[in-house]
């Protein structure tokens, strides 16, 4: 078996999207990605990151392996192989000269993740044979990137410009609240009422040294996101040469895309992605690029159900897998 | 003032012992990867009969980070549709042949490095974090400290470049089996470092007949376009340096003297 098999999505920010590449002073920008127009100029357009994506990808399936396995339960996982399921591993140096070829066999066969996405693992890299790519705003400036079809489904009618928005959240200091600070030990309220004199009478006498070494941990922060209801497009794809690894392949999207979060601020919600939804089905597009051409809508329904196959081979090769996992150098 | 230090305790007695001379551990040879004829051959070699002077010619549709030759790219797809394991410094596999006419004396294949031009270059980074949250939950008990500043766990983020080509396009010139090529390049849809993140995605390739000029395909205009060995005829024009003649060209083991452009 050898297939080139992409799957083509659009996704939909469920909620905003706080994907942030740096920070300037207290103000966090989103991760943009420089895009060329039709006429050679450069446009700067919001994206979440390939890395993002794919270590999504890696996630779901370490989740989907530990699960069933039944280590998901326990903490059993030992360093290296903690840094092998869901950071890649890597080479540890020692023995590089005798990596073992029948090793590398087996874990690939037992893990067939491992194969697809790659890593270092036995002293050995493992090249993968997965390609994820950025998720892409679907705007003006970029629609000429996008997949014909990903217009179809949602033809871009704003400027890259429009789907962000700058947001102000204020991280509050417990102490300038009188009800809390009732809580504190008579030392500690004495201190914080010392501080509170201190920063007020600096403020009437004008001292901004003295002002600024009394002020409060109050801390007002601003942020961009992608507008919540935004459309990314993304693909991924792999080189498959067995039906494990299609059906491994297809259980790593369907896992990820069932519950997909990326980017910060977590905590507060951001970052949901989803599937776009149209009329019935969903903005999804399978394309088989090796054998005969063909394409085909696909849903995360039908490529969770490939999931079960992937459990069985887990289930089946359970014992050899915690064996392997527990003694990996990586 | 100086930290006092303590006193070293004297070691116990310890019985008088045989002494053992061992010899010092021989160097360690850089582990290469060797591809020899010995372990067997994959793909076909390139029938002359075949063989014509082509330009291929690779449509992006994104940036890339490295543009790698033609002769390894069709190896690796060459290794891939056999089924062969990727291989790794200290491996050693079959040779690898592919549908591109090797030189004369079988040292390297006739096919010029990619000739492209940069639009635009952009600055981006590659992270990697330990799994602190997974590490909380599902770590055994006797894992107790994580160090994220140094070793194994340490966090990093490293730059790299990648550069938008002009027209987005690369191109190689070869003298080969152009069904053979076009057949291969199939299996090829990002090229270079960093195609786990999608960098370097191939839109189509184009394989058609080129007329050829004197020295085609590895010396035009007296420089030549690929590494070459010093005593290449034709080449007036060429740095003095060590270079990889065949693939695979990350093996620096396997440089030696060199003409480069």
């Amino acid at each position: 078996m050898f297939e080139r098999k992409r799957y083509e999505f659009v996704l939909r920010a469920d909620t905003p999207l706080a994907h942030h590449q740096e920070v300037f002073g207290n103000a966090a920008q989103v991760f943009r990605k420089d895009v060329m127009q039709p006429d050679g100029t450069f446009a700067k357009v919001p994206y979440i990151t390939a890395d993002t994506m794919r270590h999504g990808l890696r996630e779901a399936a370490a989740y989907a392996l530990l699960d069933a396995i039944g280590m998901l339960d326990k903490a059993t996982l030992t360093e290296a192989a903690l840094r092998l399921l869901f950071a890649g591993g890597l080479i540890t140096g020692g023995g590089a000269g005798a990596v073992k070829l029948d090793e590398y066999r087996e874990m690939v066969a037992l893990i067939p993740s491992l194969g697809l996405l790659g890593g270092c693992a036995m002293n050995r890299a493992i090249p993968g044979k997965m390609f994820v790519e950025d998720a892409t705003l679907i705007c003006t400036e970029s629609e000429h990137t996008a997949p014909a079809w990903t217009l179809a489904a949602s033809p871009p009618r704003n400027s890259c410009r429009s789907h962000i928005e700058e947001t102000v959240r204020v991280r509050m200091d417990p102490s300038l609240d009188p009800g809390k600070r009732l809580l504190l030990t008579d030392g500690a309220h004495h201190g914080i009422n010392q501080r509170l004199l201190a920063s007020e009478a600096a403020s009437e006498a004008g001292d901004a040294v003295e002002k600024r070494d009394a002020k409060s941990t109050m801390l007002p922060r601003s942020f961009e996101t992608i507008k919540q209801g935004s459309l990314l497009s993304w693909s991924v794809e792999a080189v498959i040469q067995s039906d494990i690894e299609n059906e491994t392949f297809q259980m790593m999207i369907g896992a990820f895309l069932a519950n997909a979060q990326v980017g910060g601020k977590r905590g507060t919600g951001h970052g949901r992605l989803s599937v776009l939804k149209v009329n019935d089905g969903y903005a999804a597009r399978e394309v088989t690029l090796l054998r005969p051409s063909t394409s085909a809508d696909v849903s995360t329904a039908a490529l969770s159900l490939r999931g079960a196959s992937v459990r069985e081979h887990y289930v089946k090769n359970a014992d050899r897998i915690r064996t392997m996992l527990s003694t990996v150098v990586a | 003032m100086a930290a006092r230090r303590k006193k070293a305790e004297p070691a116990p007695p310890v019985a008088p012992a045989a002494v053992v001379v061992t010899a010092p551990a021989p160097l360690a040879a850089p582990a290469s990867v060797s591809l020899s004829r010995d372990l067997g051959v994959v793909g076909d070699p390139c029938d002359p009969a075949r063989a014509a002077p082509l330009r291929v010619t690779a449509t992006l549709r994104g940036p890339v980070v490295s543009v790698p030759g033609l002769d390894s790219l069709l190896a690796y797809a060459v290794a891939l549709l056999a089924g062969r394991e990727p291989l790794t410094h200290g491996d050693a596999g079959p040779l690898v042949e592919i549908p591109i006419l090797r030189e004369p004396a079988g040292r390297f294949h006739l096919c010029s490095a990619p000739v492209y031009a940069e639009a635009h270059y952009e600055t981006r980074h590659r992270n990697r974090r330990f799994p602190m949250a997974e590490a909380q939950m599902l770590a055994a008990p006797d894992v107790r400290r994580i160090n994220i500043q140094n070793g194994a766990t340490k966090s990093f983020r490293v730059p790299y470049q990648q550069v938008h080509l002009a027209d987005n396009e690369a191109a190689w010139a070869c003298v080969g089996d152009a069904d053979r090529i076009r057949d291969l390049l199939r299996v090829v849809g990002y090229l270079g470092r960093q195609r786990g993140v999608g960098k370097g995605p191939v839109l189509s390739w184009r394989v058609e007949p080129i007329d050829p000029w004197p020295g085609f395909p590895v010396v035009k205009d007296g420089r030549p376009t690929r590494p070459l060995p010093p005593d290449w005829p034709g080449v007036t024009c060429a740095t003095r340096s060590l270079g990889v003649l065949t693939y695979p060209y990350w093996d620096k083991t396997a440089r030696v003297p060199c003409l480069l452009a």
